[in-house]
């Protein structure tokens, strides 16, 4: 298991003084917010609430999403269209963070974390992955928000 | 540090780790990630790699598999800001096995870099493949 500190910190801020603990707790409140962030994605990704998993990204047309298929998703719009479709797709989602890890420095944060999610169709029919998750967000206007999501369920080793 | 230098500085790193990648050239590729058990790649296969040494086990194992390595990098971007950076990308790779096989596959890359001694050092890649989810979870064949 990774330590969060090395990321969330660096080396010897503990020396810094007032400061340093200052930077420390902003570094603190940042790392909680981009926390929220992933869970937030998660649940309403599960409730189907696509205006709560639209929060979480950047409302803009330089937003990136590499998701598992083969689509590179461009843009907020073409991300909403995205989800909406596949909660058409799928009738019910179930999802576990296995691992996460957070850090944020200035205006620039990340997520990286391990998600299980099984998806349903209506028929009955379902598929389980592990998806490996990557997560940029940017502080705009005093918010995080993702400007670049990196979804990936590991390939076959057989193909490579 | 302006941050027009950092992203200058990071667009290099990045396309000198994948140059470095492309010759096999070990000390240079594991020069951008930065030294600790703590570095974190994901890369398109099964599960996740831990810690600098593992990350070099990876390489060397996949040097011994694909003996030739051409890769091309497309749309690159690049942001940085504090002592974070972040860089994404499209990268059209040529593995060529030892039996003469070549295999095209694209990978979409993300890096985080964090400045450690002034130098700019990858904490974690994730390097996918886009899949046919709905087919036999081979690569999808797509270009970027």
């Amino acid at each position: 298991m990774l330590r969060r500190d090395l990321f969330a910190v660096m080396p010897g801020l503990a020396l810094l003084g007032a400061a340093g603990a200052a930077s420390a707790k902003d570094a603190k409140q940042d790392e909680d917010a981009i926390r929220k962030l992933v869970h937030t994605e998660l649940e309403g990704g599960q409730a189907h609430d696509v205006d709560k998993v639209m929060s979480v990204y950047w409302n803009s047309k330089d937003f990136v999403l590499f998701d598992p298929g083969p689509k590179i998703v461009r843009g907020y719009d073409a991300l909403k269209e995205a989800w909406i479709a596949y909660f058409k797709v799928f009738s019910k989602a179930e999802a576990t963070l296995d691992e996460l890890h957070v850090g944020a420095s200035g205006d620039v944060g990340y997520a990286m974390s391990l998600q299980t999610w099984t998806f349903y169709k209506p028929d009955g029919t379902f598929r389980k992955d592990e998806h490996r998750v990557t997560n940029i967000y940017r502080k705009i206007d005093g918010r995080w928000v993702c400007i670049l999501e990196s979804d990936a369920v590991p390939v076959d080793l057989k193909v490579l | 540090m302006t941050q027009t230098k950092d992203i200058a500085d990071l667009t290099a790193k990045t396309k000198f780790k994948l140059k470095a990648a492309a010759e096999q050239n070990i000390d240079n590729i594991m020069s951008c990630y930065l030294k600790s058990p703590e570095t974190l790649l994901y890369d398109p296969c099964p599960g996740q790699y831990v810690g600098w040494d593992t990350i070099k086990t990876i390489f060397l194992d996949y040097h011994k598999k694909w003996p030739a390595m051409q890769g091309e990098m497309q749309h690159l971007h690049v942001g940085a800001s504090g002592d974070l950076g972040h860089t994404f990308s499209i990268q059209v790779w040529k593995f060529k096995k030892p039996d003469g096989v070549v295999e095209e596959i694209v990978h979409r890359v993300t890096e985080i870099w964090r400045r450690v001694d002034g130098d700019w050092k990858c904490i974690h890649e994730h390097a996918s493949t886009p899949m046919d989810l709905l087919g036999d979870m081979r690569t999808a064949s797509n270009k970027p």
